[in-house]
C-alpha cells in the first residue's frame, strides 16, 4: 500500500448517510485488554505478558521522560518472583530476560517488557485492519494488509453489502448447515465477488490466523466493509497503541477536537475522513506528530494543545 | 591499469614490533557503524571498518519469491553478498562468482540462529549486502552489519552477530587481518570468526591455512577479546541511532 494517497472526492461534501458514526472511535478500543497469544503459538519464544503496553505511563513510575534504549541481547536481569518477561523478552539458557528487539524498556508491574521501534505487522484474531484488495476471483478476494502474506476474504465472509445485520461469522463456505441455512436467509441470493473490485480499500476483521496459512477475514460486523473518501495513512505498527490511547483516550480526543472521523487499524493503517480538507490535513499532520513523539511522557497533553492551537489557525 | 604490478610489502612488521599500519598485533582497525542509511529498506546499516565500506539492507518478513523456495514448516533467510565492480583494485566482474555464492552462504548460515524463523513460515527475510570499498575482512564486517540492519529493521533475536577475523603472520597471531596481511603467504593463517556475544556462541568459523592447537586457542581467544569490542560498537550505534531519535522527537 502506498504511504500516503488521497482518495478521490475528498475535498467534496460527504452525504450525511456515509459518514462513520462515532462508535468508529470506540470500535478501536477492543484490543485494550488481556491478549495472551491462542495455543497455536505453542513453544513460541515471543511471550506476551498479560498487559498489554498501551503506550500511556503508569502513574509516574518514571518522571524523567527519557526512558532507556535496549537492544537485542541485552541482559535485562535475572528472571525471579518480582521479574518476569513481557513483551518483547525472552529467557536465555542462563535464566535471564533479554531483549528482543532494539526498543525503550517498560516495567508493568512485575513484567519487564521491550517496545520495539519499528516491526512488521503480524496478523492477530480479532484485529481489525485496514487492506487493498490486489486480486480476485470467483469465490475469493486477495487483500494486501501490510502483514508477511496476503490476507484471504472468501466471498461467504463479505456480506452482503448491507453491513452489520449479519451475525458475526454467518458466512464463509465452513460447514454444510450452515450453507443451506444461509442460502435461504438469503433468499437464494448467490455468493460471488461481485461485491468489491480490485483497488478497493476494505475494513476487515481477522477471523482466522494460524501462521501456516493466509489470515481469512471477514467484512461482516459493525464498521466493516468497503471505505469510500478520506485520507489514508501508513503509521509504524508499534505506535498503534499510543494513537489509540489508554482505552481509546488519543482518539477521542481528537474526534472531539476536529470535525473529523478516525479509524486506527491494528496493521498500521489509518482512515481520516472529515467535511473539511484543511483539518483532514490537520490530523495527518497530528498523527505524524504522535507517531515522532510515541515514546515521550505528557503526549496526549501536548496533542491536545497543538491541535487546539492549529484549529484556531484552520478556523481562521 | 598501473604501469607496476601490486607491490606486497617486504615486510610485515616494523621494526618496533608494531604492524605495517601501526597497529598492535591486537588491535582493530577503525570502525564506524552507522544504522538506517537506506530509506526504502526495512533496516539497514552500513559499516566502515578500516578501508572497507560495506552496506546492508534488510527487508520483509515478505512472501518468497520464486514460490518453490518456500518452506511451509519455516521461514528462511536469503542473503546476497554482492561486490561492486570498483570494490577493488582490478575492476571486478559484476557476475557473481564462487566466491560471492559462498560468502553468502556463510553470512546467512552466521545470521540464521540469532532469528525465530519458525515464527515466518512461507516468509522470507532477506539481506543485501554490497561491498563498495574492500580491504580484507569482508566476510566479517558483512556479518557486523547485517546483524545490525535486522536489528533496525524490528525483527525478533536472540542476539547480535559480530564478525571478526583472526589470523596469524611470520606464526605470530594477530587480530583483524587488512588486505596486505590477508596476502602474506610466510606462516599465515587466516581465522574468520562470528559470535553471539551474549552467550558466547560461535555461528560461523573458517579456517585457511594451518595452526597448532595451542595457535588455535590463542586465536579464537583473540577474535573473542576483538569481537567483545565490535559488539560494544554494535550496541552503541544501535542506541544513539535511537536515543538521537527520541530527542528529536521532543
Amino acid at each position: 500500500m502506498s504511504e500516503f494517497h488521497e482518495e478521490g472526492g475528498s475535498e467534496n461534501e460527504i452525504p450525511e448517510e456515509e459518514r462513520a458514526e462515532d462508535d468508529i472511535a470506540d470500535s478501536n478500543t477492543f484490543d485494550e485488554d488481556d491478549n495472551l497469544d491462542d495455543a497455536d503459538h505453542g513453544e513460541a519464544p515471543l511471550e506476551e505478558g498479560p498487559q498489554k503496553f498501551d503506550g500511556e505511563e503508569e502513574g509516574g513510575q518514571e518522571e524523567s521522560g527519557m526512558r532507556e534504549v535496549v537492544t537485542p541481547g541485552q541482559v535485562l536481569g535475572a528472571r525471579n518472583k518480582d521479574m518476569l518477561p513481557g513483551f518483547g523478552t525472552v529467557i536465555d539458557p542462563k535464566g535471564n530476560i533479554i531483549s528482543l528487539y532494539v526498543g525503550f524498556l517498560q516495567k508493568h508491574g512485575k513484567y519487564v517488557n521491550v517496545i520495539p521501534f519499528k516491526g512488521k505487522y503480524m496478523p492477530r484474531v480479532g484485529d481489525k485492519v485496514i487492506g487493498k484488495i490486489i486480486d480476485k476471483n470467483v469465490v475469493l478476494w486477495k487483500l494486501d494488509i501490510n502483514a508477511p502474506c496476503v490476507a484471504i476474504l472468501r466471498a461467504g465472509d463479505a456480506g452482503e453489502g448491507d453491513r452489520g445485520r449479519h451475525e458475526y461469522g454467518s458466512g464463509g463456505s465452513r460447514g454444510g448447515t450452515q450453507q443451506v441455512r444461509r442460502r435461504f436467509d438469503r433468499g437464494g441470493k448467490k455468493e460471488d465477488t461481485s461485491q468489491y473490485n480490485v483497488g478497493d480499500i476494505i475494513i476487515a476483521k481477522v477471523l482466522k490466523y494460524d501462521r501456516t496459512t493466509e489470515p481469512t477475514l471477514t467484512t461482516v460486523g459493525p464498521d466493516l466493509g468497503q471505505i469510500r473518501g478520506g485520507f489514508i495513512m501508513d503509521i509504524a505498527v508499534p505506535k498503534i497503541p499510543r494513537l489509540i490511547g489508554k482505552a481509546g483516550s488519543m482518539i477521542k480526543l481528537l474526534n472531539t477536537l476536529t470535525s473529523c472521523k478516525l479509524f486506527v487499524a491494528q496493521n498500521g493503517v489509518v482512515w481520516i475522513k472529515g467535511k473539511k480538507i484543511d483539518e483532514e490535513r490537520l490530523l495527518i499532520k497530528t498523527i505524524k506528530k504522535i507517531e515522532n513523539e510515541a515514546h515521550t511522557v505528557g503526549l496526549t497533553d501536548r496533542v491536545k494543545e497543538f491541535v487546539q492551537s492549529e484549529m484556531k489557525k484552520v478556523k481562521a | 591499469m598501473p604501469l607496476l604490478p601490486e607491490g606486497h610489502p617486504e615486510k610485515i612488521f616494523r621494526e618496533d614490533g608494531l604492524r605495517l599500519d601501526g597497529r598492535k598485533p591486537d588491535e582493530l582497525r577503525e570502525i564506524r557503524l552507522e544504522i538506517g542509511v537506506l530509506k526504502n529498506a526495512d533496516g539497514s546499516a552500513m559499516i566502515c571498518h578500516g578501508k572497507n565500506r560495506i552496506i546492508a539492507g534488510a527487508y520483509g518478513p515478505r512472501e518468497v519469491h520464486p514460490r518453490h523456495l518456500a518452506q511451509s514448516d519455516t521461514g528462511i533467510l536469503q542473503v546476497q553478498y554482492r561486490m561492486a565492480t570498483f570494490s577493488v583494485g582490478e575492476r571486478k566482474t559484476p557476475v557473481p562468482g564462487r566466491r560471492e555464492k559462498e560468502i553468502s552462504m556463510v553470512v546467512q548460515h552466521a545470521l540464521e540462529p540469532v532469528l525465530f524463523l519458525e515464527q515466518y513460515p512461507n516468509s522470507t527475510i532477506d539481506v543485501f549486502i554490497q561491498v563498495m570499498t574492500a580491504d580484507g575482512g569482508t566476510r566479517c564486517a558483512s556479518i557486523t552489519a547485517a546483524a545490525l540492519a535486522l536489528a533496525d529493521m524490528g525483527i525478533p533475536m536472540r542476539d547480535l552477530v559480530t564478525g571478526v577475523a583472526v589470523g596469524k603472520i611470520n606464526n605470530k597471531p594477530i587480530l583483524d587481518l587488512a588486505d596486505y596481511e590477508d596476502k602474506w603467504e610466510e606462516g599465515a593463517a587466516d581465522m574468520p570468526v562470528a559470535v553471539m556475544m551474549n552467550e558466547k556462541k560461535i555461528t560461523l568459523l573458517q579456517l585457511d591455512g594451518q595452526v597448532g592447537i595451542d595457535e588455535y586457542e590463542q586465536m579464537l581467544n583473540l577474535a573473542l577479546k576483538g569481537a567483545e569490542k565490535i559488539y560494544e560498537l554494535q550496541k552503541e550505534a544501535l542506541r544513539k541511532k535511537y536515543t538521537s531519535e527520541l530527542v528529536g522527537g521532543r
